[in-house]
């Protein structure tokens, strides 16, 4: 029943994903001080690398990058579970399986807004790495922002995913990073060597093989997730 | 022999005790658990 | 026929083991540049193979059930996704001993080590998915799902790490392998096999009994 709807109006995948975007950024923006916390929790996660590393301005450098994925990815745990908390809350998944909306698009709207929220924290969180960890943007502003969206991403299509799972168990704290972290390393390897190079230089020329992983990752992940979603919110 | 790694045999045993009583337990417990008439978990 | 297969693959599996020791730790002659350390490797290389392949099995299970809800398909998954984590440990933990033992450090940025790592960790988490879910045809369809992705994601993890990793690869000791070193290991990685299947026939027992018993259980209310 539910996808003899879906294929009968195909258009409706469209707005069906519209619909879904607009309705999460509206409920992120109306608890936009939960937003302001998550973000603060970023910077906090930083600074707290830093003071585990020590004083040492070298150390800094060399880890910047690393650090400023880390902290996007910290953080993502907490957007990610609050993004189906709503509907854990309500129930809401069950009244979705009695109304014919297709998963596609559920999937498709949360995905897409979980990943402009953690490039905007990305993209905040970089001047702040420069200032803190004294390195340099040295790369163009155009791949700076290739960088940034495509791990943004990498970690919200397996991330939407778990988190629909995660937000229907118990534990779900726990689970959703547990999942998640093993399935990113390779995004995280990529986003931080195309954001060191970013910092530091490219003498050789290494970009374009972590973009081309980070854009494989993506390709992969995103219709991956997006054929298996609906098995996750189905019952 | 040179550059030979001189001894070593520590590590080899220790290697061997630790996969084997891991695999053994396992296969303990998991024979254990196949024989039993089925309770829950 | 099943019974004889009961009976004689733990025999075959436990003599084919011991032989394998034997001419692990005596017969075969240390190694040219490794001394003895090296022959950690006649455990080390069976169980990561054995853990490989009993992660592909769970995958391949879980892809098989999402097409058609077979519950031997799933208690298979569930079955060969707990060896290969058993086995994958086993091996990661022998393999940083060697490590040490050869390099001096517990651990590179291998991509087989690193690999190997990730399936486990992430065959963990798909195994506390599974616990924590209670429902079976939930418990079977997400975790199949899980299973799925960590399958798709190993060519991937190959070559981020083969490429992090830098020009610095670890050689391998197959290099300096003479014939009866490669028998020896051989003789191993067909007992570690003829072990696994024995253990997965009865950890798939365990997973399909349970499965038939909760499925024959009469359907709990759902609280409105």
């Amino acid at each position: 029943m539910t996808s003899s709807f879906a294929e009968r109006r195909p258009a409706s995948l469209v707005a069906g994903v519209r619909a879904v975007i607009n309705k999460d950024l509206l409920l992120e923006w109306r608890s936009r001080a939960r937003v302001n916390a998550t973000i603060f929790f970023a910077f906090l996660t930083l600074l707290l690398f830093l003071f585990a590393v020590g004083p040492d301005t070298h150390i800094m450098a060399q880890s910047a990058a690393g650090y400023l994925w880390l902290a996007v990815l910290l953080s993502s745990v907490l957007s990610l579970g609050e993004s189906f908390r709503m509907e854990a809350e309500n129930a809401a998944l069950e009244g979705l399986r009695l109304l014919p909306v297709d998963p596609k698009a559920m999937f498709l709207g949360k995905a897409i807004a979980n990943t402009l929220f953690l490039f905007l924290l990305a993209v905040i969180l970089v001047p702040v790495t420069v200032a803190m960890c004294g390195v340099e943007v040295q790369g163009s502003l155009m791949h700076g922002v290739a960088i940034l969206f495509l791990g943004a991403a990498a970690i919200s299509a397996p991330g939407t995913l778990y988190a629909a799972i995660a937000s229907q168990v118990r534990a779900r704290d726990v689970l959703l990073p547990l999942l998640l972290f093993p399935v990113l390393i390779p995004a995280i390897i990529g986003a931080v060597k195309a954001t060191k190079l970013l910092f530091a230089g490219d003498p050789m020329g290494d970009l374009g093989r972590w973009t081309a992983l980070l854009i494989f990752f993506n390709a992969t992940y995103w219709l991956l997730c997006l054929l298996l979603f609906g098995r996750v919110v189905e019952e | 022999m040179d550059g030979t790694i001189v001894g070593g045999w520590g590590y080899v045993i220790a290697s061997y005790a630790i996969a084997w009583s891991l695999l053994g337990l396992y296969g303990l417990s998991v024979w254990r658990r196949s024989r039993l008439p089925p309770t829950d978990k | 026929m099943k019974r004889a297969i009961d009976f004689g693959l733990p025999l075959l599996a436990i003599a084919g083991i011991v032989v394998g020791e034997i001419m692990g730790l005596w017969i075969a002659p240390a190694e040219r540049h490794m001394g003895d350390v090296y022959r950690i490797i006649y455990v080390h290389v069976p169980a990561a193979w054995v853990a490989l392949l009993s992660f592909l099995i769970a995958a391949a299970a879980s892809f098989t059930f999402l097409f058609k809800t077979s519950w031997a398909a799933d208690a298979l998954a569930e079955a060969a996704g707990e060896l290969g984590v058993l086995f994958g440990t086993v091996a990661y933990i022998l393999g940083a001993i060697w490590g040490k033992g050869t390099w001096g450090v517990w651990w590179t940025p291998d991509p087989k080590l690193t690999a190997m790592a990730i399936l486990v960790f992430g065959f963990a988490g798909y195994i506390a998915l599974r616990n924590l879910t209670e429902e079976p045809e939930r418990r079977a369809a997400w975790s199949a799902v899980v299973a799925i992705i960590l399958a798709a994601g190993i060519p991937i993890v190959w070559f981020a790490v083969r490429w992090w990793g830098g020009l610095h690869q670890n050689q391998s000791t197959r290099d300096s392998m003479n014939a009866f070193m490669g028998a020896t290991l051989g003789i191993n990685v067909l007992a570690f096999t003829l072990l696994f299947v024995w253990f997965l026939r009865m950890r798939y027992r365990v997973a399909k009994a349970k499965i038939d018993e909760e499925l024959s259980e009469p359907p709990e209310q759902e609280l409105a």
